[in-house]
């Protein structure tokens, strides 16, 4: 493995995207970023991150439906970890199985943090 | 007595005959008058001819010399004689006691019958038989030998006419609980009851009707008792379906009402993520930009400008979901405040179209409309109407292209339309559009917390108007807003022109 950790934002938001890819890349982490489901996969195609972070609600494929399609591509997988915004939103990560969860608000923080455990655990 | 005479005429008939007859003959000729007598007279006058016969024949052949001795004649003649009497008298006996048998039993069968049964003779319809079960039907009544209208002057009215027709078509007459009003008991009122009757002509020899028999039954209680049943029937079919309208109603209900929870879960999950994205990204950045500070000391200028649009940005995505809360709130509990004036409704639609064609450029805004268009109204409110039309026919054109604002005066009304040629939307999602919380689109950009079209709508509501969709062939969505015209509004130009 490089040294650089690499790790995949998917989410519609672009602000969201824009603070994460900023917040990671000024740590020293390679970030690539996807606005859908779909857009993912393609880049999975050619990229294999070391991380996930998912966003479920979004247009044209949600999280749901990215994550059963990406774990239906043989493996290597990345952990996900998903991205949330009401606490009753717990579930999907065990739908889904992720590997964990970020609650929106999350500061720079937690998301380094996160970004830091699931990227140093052997895969 | 009549027939004794008779016999006696016959007898003295055979004598004078038997005066130039032989013997043998005049035997046979008592014989014959003995069996007549038998037949048609009975025992006694057939013994009695008999004894005529013997002492006519020894007067005309033996005369009575007292020695009572046994010619030859005398003998056959007695000994036949008698063997016919005994014969005849056992027949005669037979045949008597068998019509008894059958009368006893015809008597049987009329008394003890559970029906009513009555003979009525004559035009008159006089009663000449009835059997208790008749008479029960009117315990104290005399009926016995009146006529019908006599015993039942109360119901003659009804009975006769079907009577009178029996008689004189010799037809049957059938009547299936027929109410009746029946006097029961002579000075007591009158009760109705139902009866099941026949009335079947009695027929004399040659065919013609002289009497008629009259078989009834009472019915009354069972009338009553079908008809309460048949209610009872009745209600409880009426109860049943009350029972499952109202289970059909509850089901309803209980849909709706869950169908409204989702909904409420739906709206918390959603303003939960448009309210937490902004005040993450706001937070996110800031937070960014410190830690940018405390390493290089100061922010990259580059990221510093970046940062603070978005902050802008977001905020506004922040102020207007908490705007569209509130206005909720405000309508939900009746405090949105209008302040109607007369306003100039083209200014503010292209104070509207100004606006969005700095927020975007791949699409192309285009309004036609007269140079001026008054309408009684709040301007804020209606503006943000067309802003929420217009900002939904940007966000639902993702690709572009031309969005059209018409503003035309007709009818008694202003319309105001928004054409846009985006994604439109789906058949199955049209019928809720305006409702609260409702979305067409789930997640991402192009989704809200489902507020606006319902706000508009009540806002245009509210001013006497209403808002309507169609979906033209080309795709996209045109929402038309349809409003009242101000006092004495009126149009520069109504022919409206493209600007």
């Amino acid at each position: 493995m490089s040294g650089r950790r690499c790790v995949l934002v998917v989410d519609d938001d672009e602000a969201i995207r824009q603070y994460i890819e900023w917040a990671l890349s000024d740590e020293g982490y390679d970030v690539l970023a996807a606005s859908d489901g779909a857009v993912a996969l393609d880049v999975l195609m050619r990229q294999s991150p070391d991380l996930i972070l998912l966003d479920m609600r979004m247009p044209v494929m949600d999280g749901w439906a990215f994550a059963s399609a990406y774990h239906a591509l043989p493996p290597p997988h990345a952990p996900i970890v998903v991205i949330t915004a009401a606490r009753t939103e717990q579930n999907p990560a065990a739908e889904i199985g992720a590997a964990g969860s970020l609650a929106k608000p999350f500061d720079v923080e937690e998301l380094l943090s996160v970004a830091e455990c699931y990227t140093a655990s052997p895969r | 007595m009549c027939a004794a005479t008779a016999m006696l005429a016959l007898i003295a008939l055979v004598v004078l005959i038997s005066r130039v007859l032989i013997i043998a003959n005049a035997g046979v000729l008592y014989l014959l008058v003995v069996i007549a007598s038998a037949l048609w007279l009975g025992t006694g006058p057939a013994i009695l001819a008999l004894l005529l016969a013997i002492g006519g024949v020894a007067y005309l052949y033996a005369p009575i010399d007292r020695d009572l001795a046994v010619t030859g004649a005398r003998l056959v003649v007695v000994t036949i004689a008698q063997l016919v009497a005994v014969v005849v008298a056992r027949l005669a006996r037979r045949e008597q006691s068998r019509a008894d048998a059958e009368r006893q039993r015809f008597q049987t069968v009329v008394e003890h019958a559970p029906a009513g049964i009555a003979v009525l003779r004559g035009q008159d319809f006089v009663f000449e038989l009835i059997n208790p079960a008749y008479q029960a039907m009117a315990p104290g009544k005399k009926i016995m030998g009146r006529t019908v209208s006599e015993a039942w002057p109360e119901l003659a009215h009804q009975v006769l006419p079907l009577l009178r027709d029996v008689l004189r078509t010799g037809e049957a007459y059938h009547a299936i609980d027929m109410p009746l009003p029946v006097e029961r008991t002579p000075g007591e009122p009158v009760a109705g009851g139902y009866f099941t009757f026949s009335y079947i002509p009695m027929r004399r020899l040659r065919g013609w009707v002289d009497a008629i028999l009259v078989l009834v039954v009472e019915t009354t209680e069972h009338v009553l008792a079908r008809r309460r049943v048949e209610e009872q029937r009745e209600r409880a079919e009426q109860f049943a379906a009350e029972a499952e309208a109202l289970s059909v109603e509850r089901e309803e209900h209980l849909q709706r009402l869950q169908e409204l929870d989702q909904l409420k879960d739906d709206f918390l999950s959603t303003a939960a993520h448009e309210l937490k994205t902004p005040v993450t990204s706001l937070r996110g950045f800031a937070q960014t930009l410190l830690r940018q500070q405390e390493k290089l000391g100061a922010p990259e200028p580059q990221r510093l400008a970046q940062t603070l649009h978005i902050i802008d940005e977001q905020s506004q995505k922040l102020a207007r979901i908490v705007n569209e809360l509130l206005d909720v709130t405000r309508i939900e509990d009746g405090t949105l405040q209008q302040e109607r004036q007369l306003v100039d409704v083209v200014g503010i639609v292209e104070g509207v179209a100004a606006a969005a064609r700095l927020q975007t450029t791949r699409h192309t805004i285009r309004v036609v409309a007269p140079a001026r268009v008054e309408i009684f109204a709040d301007p804020l409110h209606i503006e943000q109407v067309i802003a929420n039309l217009m900002d939904n026919a940007v966000r639902y054109s993702p690709d572009g292209g031309p969005i059209d604002i018409a503003v035309a005066v007709g009818d008694g009304a202003v319309e105001i339309a928004v054409r846009d040629h985006g994604i439109g939307i789906p058949p199955e999602k049209r019928a809720h559009l305006f409702g609260r919380f409702y979305r067409a689109h789930q997640g991402g950009e192009r989704s809200g917390l489902g507020l606006g079209l319902y706000i508009s709508n009540q806002i245009v509501a509210m001013h006497g108007g209403r808002i309507a969709v169609d979906f033209p062939p080309d795709g996209g969505a045109r929402f038309v807003v349809t409003l009242p015209p101000g006092k004495g509004a009126q149009s520069a130009d109504s022919q409206g022109q493209e600007r």
